[in-house]
């Protein structure tokens, strides 16, 4: 049996799962084939998507956030992707099926899994598909509709992708070295190793081999944890490793192939991202951590990865409870969670597909001889339709109360706000007579920041407090999300409380729904 | 989210608030007294059966 396995050079998580399913299959005497999808677009394009999103990462990650949560909240965009995605790749795709000779096609990487699974439906690819989904919280975007499996690290997932594309499911667990189900050095051996005292206690702390996130923050945490010291792995990212060892505490290391040795000698894994190495963790049985993870994936990762009971979620400044939770029942109660996840193997399930009924026949290609017009137009047209689907597209959707709190039906409730100046916010009689009248206090992230002592009392007071935005917006409109964002975070220090309810002054469109949800 | 356009207020005159509507009222130049006196005839509402909440009771 052939299989092609389409990963992405993204990161090292893709295409870490796609060189083990690879082993494995070749393991059981098929032959498989891991091919980069990025390599797949035209123009270098590929290089270009890979750059922009790890300086994305890096330098703004509040717009990775947006463009994470938009997919949740107008999934209807999926349909233009789909097709801009196949219009650029979609060709390449199909010449790598008929040069491996391909029994069945797997992809470990969601806009891989968008163009196999748009070709199936179009009856433009015959051989069964599959997705192996590497996030523990499935994105809309791994949810492709036309793909005949999906494979997950978890059951939880395995539901969540079953319920967004109604397609089968099954949940192998995670896709990890042998090195880390079998191979692991024994914790004595690991740290004499390494260099560890046998007494120590020792947080791993990883960020992928791009090395993001707030890793120096993460790693003052620990070293101002009592009795905890950090073991930092900073992957291909030189200037983090530079500024942590200037801190002269703990061990700082680049790019490794030791992580078996690093887990044996770790007393628990503090991650921000739910990636690959958090698996492996899982497989070692050592405790994890999720803490200030990345934005988009990262966060859906540390909060899917919690409420299935297999890794702890620490908020900033708790870390330390958490490393010391990790030691006790909680933390081995979420170790044998994370151990019970290897229980199938992709490999069968892939081969197993392979060998299934093949309802939809492949048609033969439409060669077009206008394709650069065709791209430019797609190009174009992406472009068109995204700005229009999220400013007009999401007001409309705003007007009809998606994603905007409204009054039940048929309510006799009467639902008040009022605008507060500071003057009459820090008058000591104002909080008390808006908490008896029932009213909430809209307050601006100014206000909050400059009168911190009379927002708080207002909160003191039991009044509910809504936050108005950061006060008069001059500035582009997606750079209206910081301003949401700074004033929800001055608001919350000063009433020590998170704001649930916002209260724009505005015209609403899809930058002001992500930045509210 | 809640999305309700603000109305301004005078001190003397409290604008419609209507069962089952969202009434965001913009007090920012008003003093703390001119505030009170608005809060009191919200109250004054109350009093007459008007059932009054805040945003936080709205469905998302």
């Amino acid at each position: 049996m052939n299989v092609l396995i389409i990963s992405a050079s993204m990161g090292a998580g893709h295409d870490g799962a796609a060189r083990e399913l690879q082993r494995r299959l070749r393991r059981d005497g098929h032959d498989a084939t891991v091919v980069d999808y990025l390599t797949a677009f035209p123009l270098g394009l590929g290089r270009v998507v890979r750059t922009g999103y790890r300086w994305e990462l890096r330098l703004a990650p509040w717009t990775y956030e947006w463009t994470y949560r938009l997919w949740y909240l107008l999934p209807v965009m999926a349909a233009p992707l789909m097709a801009v995605l196949s219009l650029f790749t979609e060709r390449k795709v199909q010449r790598w099926v008929v040069e491996t000779g391909a029994d069945t096609v797997v992809s470990t990487y969601p806009l891989a899994s968008l163009t196999i699974g748009r070709a199936r439906r179009r009856g433009r690819l015959a051989v069964p598909t599959s997705t192996f989904i590497t996030d523990f919280a499935v994105h809309p975007l791994w949810a492709a509709r036309g793909v005949d499996l999906n494979l997950t690290v978890h059951p939880q997932a395995a539901g969540s992708v079953h319920d967004q594309t109604g397609a089968p499911a099954a949940a192998p667990g995670p896709m990890v070295d042998d090195r880390f189900l079998a191979l692991v050095p024994s914790r004595t051996e690991a740290r004499a190793r390494l260099g560890i005292p046998a007494d120590a206690r020792v947080a791993l702390i990883v960020a992928g081999s791009w090395g993001v996130g707030a890793v120096r923050r993460t790693f003052d945490d620990i070293v101002a944890s009592p009795g905890w010291q950090p073991l930092a792995v900073c992957g291909h990212n030189k200037r983090l490793r530079r500024a942590l060892e200037s801190r002269r505490a703990g061990w700082v290391l680049g790019w490794t192939d030791q992580m078996p040795a690093l887990m044996a000698a770790a007393d628990v894994l503090v991650e921000n991202a739910g990636g690959l190495t958090c698996m492996e963790a899982f497989a070692v049985g050592l405790p994890v951590v999720s803490y200030r993870p990345i934005a988009g994936h990262g966060r859906g990762n540390a909060r899917d990865m919690a409420t299935a009971g297999v890794a702890d979620f620490a908020a900033p400044g708790e870390l330390g409870a958490a490393l010391v939770r990790s030691l006790g029942p909680d933390g081995a109660r979420r170790r044998a969670a994370g151990r019970a996840m290897f229980a199938g193997e992709a490999a069968e399930e892939v081969a197993r597909l392979a060998g299934a009924p093949r309802p939809v026949e492949a048609a033969a290609p439409v060669r077009s001889r206008h394709r650069p017009v065709r791209v430019a137009l797609a190009g174009v047209a992406s472009v068109a339709i995204g700005l229009v689907l999220t400013s007009v597209g999401a007001g409309i959707a705003a007007a009809h109360g998606l994603a905007v709190a409204h009054p039940p039906a048929h309510s006799s409730t009467a639902y008040v706000a009022v605008r507060l100046g500071a003057e009459a916010a820090a008058d000591a009689r104002v909080p008390p007579a808006l908490a008896s009248a029932h009213v909430t206090a809209i307050v601006s992230g100014q206000m909050a920041a400059l009168h911190p002592v009379a927002v708080g009392a207002l909160a003191a007071a039991g009044v509910d407090v809504a936050n108005g935005g950061w006060g008069p917006h001059r500035g582009l409109v997606w750079t209206w999300h910081a301003d949401v964002q700074r004033s929800a975070d001055a608001i919350r220090d000063a009433t020590g409380g998170k704001v649930r309810t916002f209260a724009p002054g505005r015209s609403i469109n899809g930058f002001a729904l992500m930045s509210a949800s | 989210m809640v999305l309700a356009p603000s109305v301004a207020v005078t001190p003397s005159e409290l604008p419609p608030v209507r069962p089952g509507g969202v009434c965001v009222l913009d007090l920012r130049t008003l003093t703390a007294d001119q505030v009170l006196a608005v809060v009191n005839q919200l109250d004054g509402l109350e009093a007459a059966g008007q059932l009054v909440s805040p945003l936080s009771a709205l469905r998302g």
